[in-house]
């Protein structure tokens, strides 16, 4: 048998704990069935951390097809690192492409919403708005502000009730109801007040202005977007509304010369 | 209660957040898994916070990969410098093992043949890892189903050379002694014999189960006899050690986890009289 050397032994024993078939690789030292603790072991790590993450998805899958979509989600998208809690930012888009989940329109978003949950836990945290500056600015500079968002902030907008499905399947919650597909859209903001996540949901128009100031665009020109989408949007209601819950963070008036005046 | 690390540990976990801070127990310090606290804010640290003020604690390594032929990830390296920066442990460990091969993370700690080859890589990526973060950081013997046929090194001489070349010290998994013992059929007194007196900085207890052919480190169990018996010879030679009481599946009540660590206690006490007489 000729020496593998530690990279070569460190490749075959990760494919080996992958792989579909029982092959162990031949320098492997062990009674038959020791290397598969390390295939099971592998595998139930990954599959918890899914686990801890997506609780709804796993509620309104059940165990064992839970079970076979992680097993499956861990050989078609690798972790890439070390800290458990950065795996499973895909998941959503897989069960979207999942065979067996086609049928469930709204399981991606559930998924998306959770694992934005996730990222909001584990986020860092704001310091307040300073109202006395806001104060300071002159009228005429509004339309050239530009708000920071709290970094746990995450917008999510979905053809299906998804935060009515997300509130059903608490442990909490008191009685299951029934939720009607065809009950409407969902515009989502999930945020957090001091270390605990939050998720409202905003209208149309709202979620156009909150995602355009999130994404750095002036107050002037996102006001603009949002009355198109939703020419009834109050967008001072809803910016009162975002500074309220500490959602915005911060702001700076944005400078003439990145403006092009 | 001014807690001391001189006795023994338990880990900082989330069902005992609250209980730990309303009435802190009369254990010598908290330990909890450095990646767990690799987020940037929120909840997990506003409790860590809370109870650093409280008890030195101790920061333990489950994903940095030390052994893996891949290059030591910058952005875990990053995040482990500026969990130390922000909570000051008074050990820092991880384990003598790699979990990452080609970019792909298994997230388990998975055995190294103990080669030359290893030895040398292992020392390097130790030293590399000291001088990133400016200090030094304890290696733990990890518990392993399999053994490779072209080993070379017995474990506990490629631990003491690892921590004569480098410099680190040890965190003697006394579990992981047993459990290993047992699946591959080696006396365990012979392995804490053959461990450098000065090289152990701490020591970890934890539960096993009984798979179908072999034990198994699941950390979900009391620390059971022969493990007792094994840390109480340990002690006898190596002298006092920070002691941890290592419990990460089904949790037990705190006051469950802090009797077990007052155990660690009472052994240390007792062998320490038993020398004085």
């Amino acid at each position: 048998m000729p020496t593998p050397s530690l990279s070569d032994c460190q490749d075959a024993f990760a494919r080996g704990v992958f792989a579909e078939d029982n092959k162990v690789p031949d320098w492997i030292d062990a009674p038959a069935g020791r290397f598969d603790i390390y295939r099971s072991s592998v595998l139930a790590n990954l599959r918890n951390a899914l686990r801890a993450v997506f609780p709804v998805v796993l509620r309104l899958t059940g165990e064992r097809f839970f079970e076979h979509a992680a097993d499956q989600f861990a050989r078609e998208h690798p972790s890439h690192s070390g800290d458990l809690h950065r795996y499973g930012g895909a998941f959503a888009d897989f069960l979207a492409a999942f065979p067996a989940t086609k049928e469930l329109d709204y399981l991606p978003d559930v998924a998306r919403l959770e694992w934005y949950w996730h990222e909001a836990f584990h986020a860092a945290g704001a310091p307040a708005l300073d109202l006395d500056a806001l104060a300071q600015v002159a009228p005429s500079d509004y339309e050239h502000l530009r708000f920071q968002f709290q970094p746990a902030c995450r917008l999510l907008s979905s053809p299906y009730p998804v935060l009515r499905i997300w509130e059903a399947n608490q442990p909490m919650h008191p009685v299951v109801e029934e939720i009607n597909l065809r009950d409407g859209a969902e515009n989502i903001i999930v945020f957090r007040r001091g270390h605990e996540v939050m998720m409202d949901r905003l209208s149309a128009g709202e979620q156009a202005l909150a995602r355009r100031l999130h994404a750095g665009t002036g107050l002037g020109a996102a006001t603009a977007h949002a009355a198109v989408v939703d020419p009834g949007v109050d967008a001072a209601a809803a910016l009162r509304w975002l500074a309220s819950r500490e959602i915005i963070a911060g702001f700076e008036v944005i400078l003439s010369m990145e403006r092009g005046d | 209660m001014p807690a001391n690390n001189r006795a023994a540990g338990i880990g900082w976990r989330p069902p005992h957040y609250r209980a730990l801070l309303d009435e802190p127990p009369p254990v010598g310090f908290l330990e909890v898994h450095s990646e767990n606290y690799f987020g940037a804010g929120g909840q997990p640290h506003h409790f860590l916070e809370q109870a650093r003020q409280l008890y030195p604690l101790s920061l333990h390594g489950v994903g940095l990969s030390l052994g893996s032929c891949d290059e030591l990830s910058e952005t875990h390296l990053k995040a482990l410098e500026q969990l130390i920066h922000r909570y000051e442990p008074f050990l820092v460990s991880e384990h003598l093992c790699w979990s990452s091969i080609g970019g792909r993370h298994l997230n388990e700690l998975l055995p190294l043949p103990y080669t030359e080859e290893a030895l040398t890589h292992v020392c390097s990526r130790v030293d590399r890892v000291q001088a990133r973060l400016g200090r030094r950081i304890l290696v733990e013997n990890i518990a392993a189903y399999v053994r490779f046929r072209h080993e070379t090194i017995p474990e506990p001489e490629f631990l003491a050379q690892l921590g004569k070349r480098t410099g680190c010290g040890l965190l003697l998994d006394v579990n992981n002694v047993h459990v290993n013992a047992v699946n591959h059929g080696f006396d365990p007194i012979e392995y804490i014999n053959a461990v450098a007196v000065d090289s152990v900085e701490e020591i970890h207890l934890a539960g096993f189960d009984e798979g179908a052919d072999c034990l198994i480190d699941t950390h979900g169990r009391p620390v059971q006899e022969p493990v007792w018996d094994l840390y109480r010879y340990a002690i006898r030679r190596f002298g006092h050690c920070p002691t941890l009481i290592e419990w990460d599946t089904d949790i037990p009540p705190l006051a469950t986890l802090v009797a077990e660590a007052n155990q660690a206690d009472r052994m240390q006490t007792e062998d320490a009289n038993a020398l004085a007489v």
